[in-house]
């Protein structure tokens, strides 16, 4: 523990190396907070589909409508591609950790308005059964989930701009950041693969 | 001090076991003579017959239980207790291996004992124990095919029956024979209620596009409550009924009387199905 | 301290009333309220479904939305968050300095927070209370005389929800902000702005959930079942954003407390030596953490089901009531541990205290909590064994179920090893702790009954599940949120609290939960059902008693009430800064407690239950000359 620690600051904000480990810590429990809340709608698909009922899901010929193939890849490649920047700019060294920050919190809010635009084109709505309503109700919270993660992907950028926070801090807060986007990317995998793939 | 104390160790603990031995020995007698006959759902059907038999040997387990606990902390508060009124410290123990490797080898084998004879009444010996098991049921009692089918239906706030093996007829009362195996298939027309036949021993959530089959074995006839155990909105406290076992000479006159009677209304009804699926429901305006 | 330093500007009280505080929040948050009505029902307008009902849910849900946006802008919280876009240095001194107001604005001092969520949770606390006597006083008769049907499942739901709101963050609210911290040596929390929110979103969710009066109330108890949900009327609207707000507020809790306990334990606060309540927060901020986002998850589609037209649990049109019941309860049963555990470390605290022992076999405590929240997420099922859904899981859950009361049993052991041979003072405190002890033993016990299965078919959905949980929530959590406040509040409000009220309140509490309680066994066992407002007359001999009973046990709340006025507003006898001579280190530091608790952050040198043992050091070293190298 750093010395600094044991006397008072003056305003009132605890060391750089406290800080780092707090966010660093939270970002990872928040990120199981995030995985919980997405359990609920991967059992939802799950549960539903297996009960089937009033044959609306599975049955002949009420399959379920399907979203288009080209935005959700293209979702998909937007989050993955921001989480693996982000990850990227976290390992980089100090000075080139900015445009690394922007790209990701391009890339995510390119998905964003993918998922907004396929809203508008879906061909279908949530009164449309049971799989319409995960698709909807996944999909619309995971976008929302992701819109709060390019905030905080903001704020770093805002941080590595400015000289607002410490290098210690500033690093810590890119490496939390990209956890989450990590944990948002393999929910989304399984989005995809479930919303997707599977008939 | 240390060596007094350490004297006096033992002899709290008999003294404790002692008044505990005393103790149960007053009351689990009590409980499974005096109150066991009386506890619910009482006997009326083997079904009601398990279950109460469940909860005298659970009574008569978890009071004993109970009991030393209570002994040990009255014994310690009035033999533990600061006399002096200033502040003294106690010995410093701050636990014992033993101690703590009996607590949970005594614990443990409590719960597994429970559980293994839970799982045995439930499937072996009381088939259900009248709970509902949904469309496809695990623990069926034998001669389970032959069971007559009776079909509870629910809304909000009525029940209804109908009898499948009787043209499906409908029915507002609800009448079974004795000594027969009865298979309860409950459904729900709008939403989750819960079917309880308090005498009877079943109970079976009534939910919408599921048939919850639960079985009843009547040994013999008389009145018993329906109640209604899932809230289910304004009048839930009035989803009660009165249901009938009657013998299957005087069933066999009931159907042929309710069938008549109900005959009215048969061609307005859907064909009997096992689930039914109205319109989706939407809020009541 | 350095806090000193900095002046404060007194203002007149006028002046102060302008500004980010509660009064603003509430301007704002009424007038968001209003513009969300109006935005949410221009949005509607038009679709198919709205036709042929007298409600627009889209409005209801966007109007809530803005109320709460209004009510957390008017307090302050999008300063930081657009200060941060900005790029500003972050500081929390202008939010913890200042008099009175303090407690009425956003603070991050985890102690003013501390005493908020202590009187903000109380207030709702009173309110569900009130719900229950006036419930009992329909009970009195066995048919509906003095509220119709309609009204009392009003208020069951208005008291269940607001309890279960209320008493998630009972303990870990006020005394888990204000302690956690004192008791592992740390200056504030983790993310002190957050723990300022998740007080705020408190009150919100409550006042939002009463709202549910205005529109139509609630027809489903606190559980709301989803089909009936979904069909209820406006106040369902209420319940549905209500409990989102709490279980936000109730995962950040989990999330903050998590990371403080990990992180910033002082030098020296080892495992080992963790105050056993702290253990206690600790189990519970995980159970917080991963159950409550499912709730959040779980209401959102019943949003979606009434604003949006879904069909999660609409079995007609493809969905299935069991998704709502698995979720929920996916969710309710750590949220059953959630309120269960904080007493138990809470009891566990004041147990050596007043044995002048230490605690009996720390490791197993520790133990049992860890495995009872371990275990809490693998027994959901046991509230559907007569559901219908999978039947031949049954003798699984039953298994699970029973095997939590081996950890359970630990705590009873720790107790009872804490008491052998002890030194017991019977303070007030004590009494609530050893009160616990009674009722959480028989609502425990209780719930083996409905853990087996052939006696669950009995005793499911009577008055014995409602008698069960709350011999272990009012029983178990209140008794133990009381034994806290006797033990705490001389360090909180820096008052005496006076003992003779307080000893006729823990009598006039305990022999009346008990006489309140014990007989709905009874009715359970004789076929009353839940949350019903008629039931069968041959019950009413003794419905009547328990709601005579019930009544005395709400005056004893009021026995209390008058105690903290007295005390606090009359008598104010300055408390000693350590009146129980407790090695907790919470009650080594001054009273008031400053503003960053210690001048210096302290080095741990013993375990904080070392009554009795010879020459065991002081529980901490204060000043510490030689700072410890860096990694200690």
């Amino acid at each position: 523990m750093d010395a600094s620690v044991h006397t008072a600051l003056p305003d009132g904000v605890e060391p750089a190396e406290l800080l780092a480990r707090n966010v660093r810590l939270g970002a990872r429990v928040w990120a199981a907070s995030v995985g919980f809340f997405f359990v609920a709608f991967f059992f939802a698909f799950l549960y539903l589909r297996a009960l089937d009922t009033n044959g609306l899901w599975r049955g002949w010929p009420h399959h379920h409508p399907t979203p288009s193939m080209g935005f959700g890849v293209a979702i998909l490649v937007c989050v993955l591609a921001s989480a693996a920047v982000a990850r990227a700019a976290a390992m980089l060294e100090p000075t080139r950790r900015r445009v690394g920050a922007i790209a990701a919190l391009l890339l995510s809010l390119a998905a964003v308005a993918l998922q907004c635009a396929q809203f508008s084109s879906l061909g279908f709505g949530p009164t449309d059964a049971g799989y319409a309503s995960v698709f909807v109700g996944w999909t619309g919270l995971f976008a929302l989930f992701l819109l709060g993660t390019a905030y905080w992907l903001a704020t770093v950028v805002a941080d590595v701009s400015g000289d607002g926070a410490s290098p210690a801090f500033q690093a810590a807060a890119i490496e939390a950041v990209s956890f989450v986007l990590i944990v948002l990317a393999g929910i989304e995998i399984a989005a995809f693969i479930l919303l997707y793939l599977v008939v | 001090m240390t060596t007094a104390a350490s004297a006096q160790i033992p002899r709290h603990g008999i003294r404790i076991v002692l008044i505990w031995l005393v103790l149960t020995a007053i009351a689990a007698p009590l409980i499974v003579f005096v109150l066991g006959p009386h506890l619910p759902p009482g006997n009326m059907t083997s079904e009601a017959g398990s279950q109460r038999d469940a909860n005298v040997l659970l009574t008569a387990l978890l009071v004993p239980i109970a009991l030393l606990v209570v002994t040990f902390f009255v014994y310690s508060f009035v033999v533990f207790r600061n006399r002096t009124g200033g502040i003294v410290d106690g010995p410093p123990l701050f636990g014992d291996a033993g101690v703590q490797l009996l607590w949970i080898v005594l614990t443990g084998a409590i719960v597994l004992a429970l559980a293994v004879w839970g799982s045995y009444t439930l499937i072996v010996s009381s088939h259900g124990a009248g709970g509902g098991q949904g469309p496809s049921p695990v623990d069926q009692p034998k001669g389970h095919e032959h069971a007559l089918p009776v079909q509870v239906i629910a809304q909000q706030w009525e029940w209804t029956f109908r009898y499948p093996t009787y043209g499906g007829f409908e029915s507002r009362d609800l009448a079974i024979p004795d000594n027969t195996l009865v298979a309860f298939h409950v459904t729900s027309l709008d939403i989750t209620h819960s079917f309880w036949a308090y005498e009877l021993g079943v109970k079976a959530d009534a939910v919408p596009g599921v048939d919850d089959i639960a079985y009843v074995n009547a040994r013999h006839t008389g009145f018993f409550q329906i109640r209604c155990a899932e809230l289910c909105g304004l009048w839930h406290a009035h989803m009660a009924k009165k249901g009938r076992v009657l013998s299957l000479p005087a069933f066999q006159a009931w159907i042929k009387a309710a069938k008549q009677k109900n005959a009215v209304v048969q061609k307005y009804l859907a064909p009997y199905s096992d689930v039914y699926f109205p319109a989706p429901l939407r809020r009541a305006g | 301290m350095s806090a000193t330093a900095i002046p404060v500007v007194r203002r007149p009280v006028w002046r102060r009333l302008i500004g980010f505080n509660m009064l603003t929040g509430l301007v704002l948050g009424i007038a968001g309220w209003f513009l969300g009505a109006w935005v949410g029902g221009q949005i509607a307008v038009g679709h198919d479904y709205l036709l042929g009902t007298d409600q627009n849910d889209v409005g209801a849900f966007v109007g809530y939305l803005f109320a709460v946006i209004g009510w957390l802008v008017g307090l302050g919280f999008a300063n930081y968050p657009i200060g941060r876009l900005l790029g500003r240095p972050p500081t929390l001194r202008h939010h913890e300095l200042g008099g009175w107001t303090r407690y009425f604005r956003l603070c991050t001092d985890h102690k003013v927070v501390g005493i908020q969520y202590l009187f903000g949770v109380g207030i709702f606390f009173f309110i569900g209370g009130l719900n229950a006597m006036l419930m009992r006083t329909e009970l009195l008769r066995p048919i509906e005389k003095a509220w119709p049907s309609g009204q009392y499942l009003t208020l069951v739901g208005l008291h269940g929800t607001m309890m279960i709101m209320m008493t998630s963050a009972f303990i870990l609210g006020p005394f888990g902000n204000y302690f956690v911290p004192l008791m592992i040596g740390a200056r504030r929390m983790a993310f002190p702005r957050v723990e300022a929110l998740t007080f705020w979103l408190t009150p919100a969710a409550g006042l939002i959930l009463m709202s549910a009066i205005a529109f139509g109330g609630l027809p489903f108890g606190w559980t709301g079942y989803a089909p009936l949900a979904v069909e209820g009327r406006g106040g369902v609207d209420a319940y549905v954003t209500a409990f989102i707000l709490i279980a936000i507020s109730l995962t950040l809790v989990g999330l903050n407390l998590l990371v403080t306990i990990v992180t910033m334990r002082a030098p020296g606060m080892t495992w080992t030596r963790l105050p056993i309540f702290v253990w206690g927060v600790l189990a519970t901020s995980v159970l917080m953490a991963l159950a409550a986002p499912v709730l959040v998850a779980t209401m959102t589609m019943v949003l979606m089901d009434r604003a949006a037209n879904t069909s999660y649990f609409l079995a007609s049109a493809g969905g299935s009531p069991y998704l709502y019941e698995n979720l929920f309860w996916f969710f309710g049963h750590p949220e059953v541990y959630i309120l269960a555990l904080p007493g138990f470390g809470i009891v566990l605290e004041i147990l050596p205290v007043f044995t002048r022992k230490p605690l009996w076999g720390y490791r197993l405590a520790v133990a049992g909590m860890v495995g009872v929240m371990l275990l809490s997420f693998m027994v959901w099922q046991h509230h559907l064994f007569v559901s219908g859904m999978n039947a031949g899981l049954r003798p699984f859950y039953m298994l699970t179920t029973e095997l939590i009361s081996i950890p359970t049993g630990f705590i009873f052991l720790n107790a009872m090893g804490t008491l052998w041979r002890a030194q017991i003072r019977f303070t007030v405190p004590m009494l609530f702790a050893l009160a616990f002890f009674f009722n959480f033993l028989i609502g425990g016990l209780s719930g083996v009954f409905l853990s087996d299965v052939p006696s669950d078919v009995t005793t499911h959905g009577s008055y014995f599940v409602m008698a069960h949980f709350h011999y272990t929530i009012m029983g178990g959590l209140v008794f133990a949120f009381f034994g806290a406040v006797y033990y705490w509040l001389p360090k909180m409000l820096g008052v005496v609290l006076n003992e003779t009220l307080a000893k006729i309140h823990f009598w006039l509490m305990f022999v009346f939960f008990n006489l309140t309680f014990m007989p709905l066994f009874a009715a359970g066992f004789l076929g009353m059902p839940r949350r019903v407002s008629a039931y069968a007359p041959h019950l009413q001999v003794l419905n009547d008693f328990v709601s005579v009973s019930a009544f005395v046990l709400g005056f004893s709340m009021l026995v209390f009430l008058a105690n903290l006025v007295w005390s606090l507003v009359f008598a104010r006898i300055p408390a000693a800064e350590n009146p129980w001579a407790s090695r907790g280190l919470e009650w080594q530091v001054p009273t008031p407690v400053p503003v960053e608790n210690f001048e210096r952050i302290p080095v741990i040198r013993s375990g904080p239950y070392e009554y009795g043992v010879p020459n065991a050091p002081a529980v901490a070293d204060f000043t510490p000359a030689a700072l410890p190298a860096a990694g200690s």
